[in-house]
């Protein structure tokens, strides 16, 4: 689903964030990326967003070569991918329940079946209550886990995660995992960003480790 | 597991739903937008009122324009027969429809009856009014009516013809004059609400930019986030025609008793009271054209913005 092939990303001024790095992320795998800060693990999933693009080597992304990819195709790699940031990227002056949607609006889906999804993910993440506030009511935890029902809700085929659970709480991040492992036991690839150690071991996945832009293992 | 389910019936779901968002949008900024909304309409009124007084002049003047009507004056020593014969020759010709006679005898009564002046008029020795021939053309413009004159002049029986609708023919050029500027001003007046919303819509733009880069980063794409900048523009554009209109009539309905006096100080044969509305199709061709004005600005203006914004 995703496949990185001798990937170099340099910056203007000539910082090279990403060093031929080469992977795969298979479909039903969840795979971490770990590293220390400025490692290179924000370059990489902004790489698969089509938000930066490679200075050689090449990315495919559910079937997409992304050197190929033309401005308007990248809308559509991005509604493939359900992606959780970890500033959250929530709208503001919209309600949970609205920013859960979003992706299905972009996407056209009939608003009964789109009320209904948008409730089972904020079941999930355990918001079901909180669908009509507005995200500055919620605390930084349940804004991130606001992020990551809007990140499932449209069953993308892969799920990228910059720092899911980096505002929550053990126990919260127990059950936010338990819903990512639901997703890879369907098919979803997953690629997790994340410097917790004690979170990624516990997991047992196989994890990527970047070291000032180079892959390590 | 990718969804990529679109019927038809929830596209037009989603533009009833953006739809929707952009008039509340307008609601939530309801002092803003009322200023703008007037501001334009109030500009628009202009050319409007133009275009309405032209159109109200044109169809008061139309009976008569269709059928203009020139009076000859026969020679004093004309009689009964003599007009008989001019009439039988003058309705042999192909441009005139009608002709009617009037006797001097006639003419002398109506004016006495008329005029007041019936007791000092009875003193006179002779009637002094030459007998009459009103004939009314069929379908000629003016240039053709005046050669018409010219020709039944230098008929021997016929002392004068006198062309009646020459005030018609100032008027109309008045009124052609009116449409013309209302029109001019129209354009200029749509051009500048062209500008307005442009402007307008690059500050919400500007005022929603994090909100455009989180729906790009989620992969909306730029006909997603332009559309409830279109609907705001057609919203714009309906409401400025709509408000433009409503101003329109409310003036006409104040001011129209004056028009149509000082039309009656031109003739008193005008109606009483001219129609003073614009008609179906320009209703319809200004609504259409504000729409679509406000459509294309918003469009142009937010999208040149919207390309702008990265995530």
């Amino acid at each position: 689903m995703i496949k990185f092939e001798k990937v170099f990303k340099r910056y203007p001024g000539g910082f090279e964030a990403l060093s031929d790095v080469s992977f795969s992320v298979e479909k039903g795998e969840l795979v971490f990326v770990t590293g220390h800060s400025g490692a290179g693990k924000s370059t990489l999933l902004k790489l698969i967003l089509a938000l930066e693009s490679v200075s050689s080597g090449n990315i495919c992304v559910a079937d997409l070569s992304l050197k190929d990819l033309s401005r308007r195709q990248i809308p559509k790699l991005r509604q493939r991918i359900g992606t959780v940031f970890q500033d959250h990227q929530l709208l503001t002056r919209q309600t949970v329940a609205d920013n859960v949607a979003l992706p299905l609006k972009i996407s056209n889906f009939p608003k009964f079946e789109a009320d209904r999804r948008v409730r089972a993910a904020l079941d999930k993440v355990g918001l079901l209550s909180k669908a009509s506030y507005f995200p500055p009511m919620l605390s930084s935890g349940e804004q991130q886990r606001v992020g990551i029902a809007r990140a499932v809700v449209n069953r993308p085929s892969i799920i990228l995660a910059d720092e899911p659970t980096g505002n929550l709480d053990p126990d919260l991040s127990a059950d936010i995992m338990q819903v990512f492992q639901q997703f890879q036991k369907v098919g979803v690839a997953l690629l997790i960003a994340s410097h917790d150690i004690n979170l990624v071991n516990a997991m047992g996945c196989r994890t990527l480790v970047l070291e000032n832009g180079r892959l390590l293992k | 597991m990718t969804s990529t389910f679109s019927a038809p019936s929830n596209r037009l779901q989603q533009h009833v739903v953006d739809l929707r968002q952009a008039w509340q949008g307008m609601l939530t900024r309801p002092i803003a937008t009322l200023s703008t909304l007037l501001a334009i309409a109030t500009t628009l009124l202009v050319p409007i009122l133009l275009l309405t007084i032209s159109s109200g002049l044109t169809q008061a003047l139309d009976p008569y324009s269709n059928s203009p009507r020139l009076t000859a004056y026969l020679i004093d020593t004309s009689d009964e027969a003599m007009m008989g014969v001019v009439s039988k020759r003058l309705l042999a010709r192909e441009d005139i429809g009608v002709v009617e006679v009037v006797p001097k005898e006639s003419a002398f009564a109506e004016f006495a009856n008329i005029s007041g002046f019936g007791d000092l008029l009875g003193e006179l020795e002779s009637n002094p009014l030459p007998d009459a021939l009103i004939i009314s053309a069929l379908q000629l413009d003016f240039t053709q009516l005046e050669r018409l004159a010219v020709e039944l002049g230098a008929f021997p029986e016929i002392d004068l013809v006198q062309l009646d609708a020459q005030w018609i023919r100032r008027l109309q050029g008045f009124t052609q004059l009116i449409k013309k500027f209302g029109l001019l001003i129209g354009l200029a007046a749509l051009l500048g609400f062209f500008l307005v919303i442009v402007n307008t819509t690059k500050l919400i733009v500007q005022q929603s930019e994090d909100e455009i880069r989180v729906l790009k980063l989620i992969g909306a794409p730029d006909t997603f986030i332009l559309r409830p900048f279109l609907y705001s523009g057609l919203a714009y554009g309906f409401f400025v025609a709509v408000l433009a209109f409503i101003l329109q009539f409310a003036i006409i309905a104040a001011f129209g008793s004056l028009i149509d006096e000082f039309l009656l100080k031109y003739n008193a044969s005008l109606p009483a009271q001219v129609d003073f509305s614009l008609g179906f199709t320009w209703l319809l061709f200004l609504l259409l054209a504000s729409s679509f004005t406000g459509l294309l600005a918003a469009g142009v203006s937010a999208y040149q913005e919207i390309l702008k914004l990265e995530p």
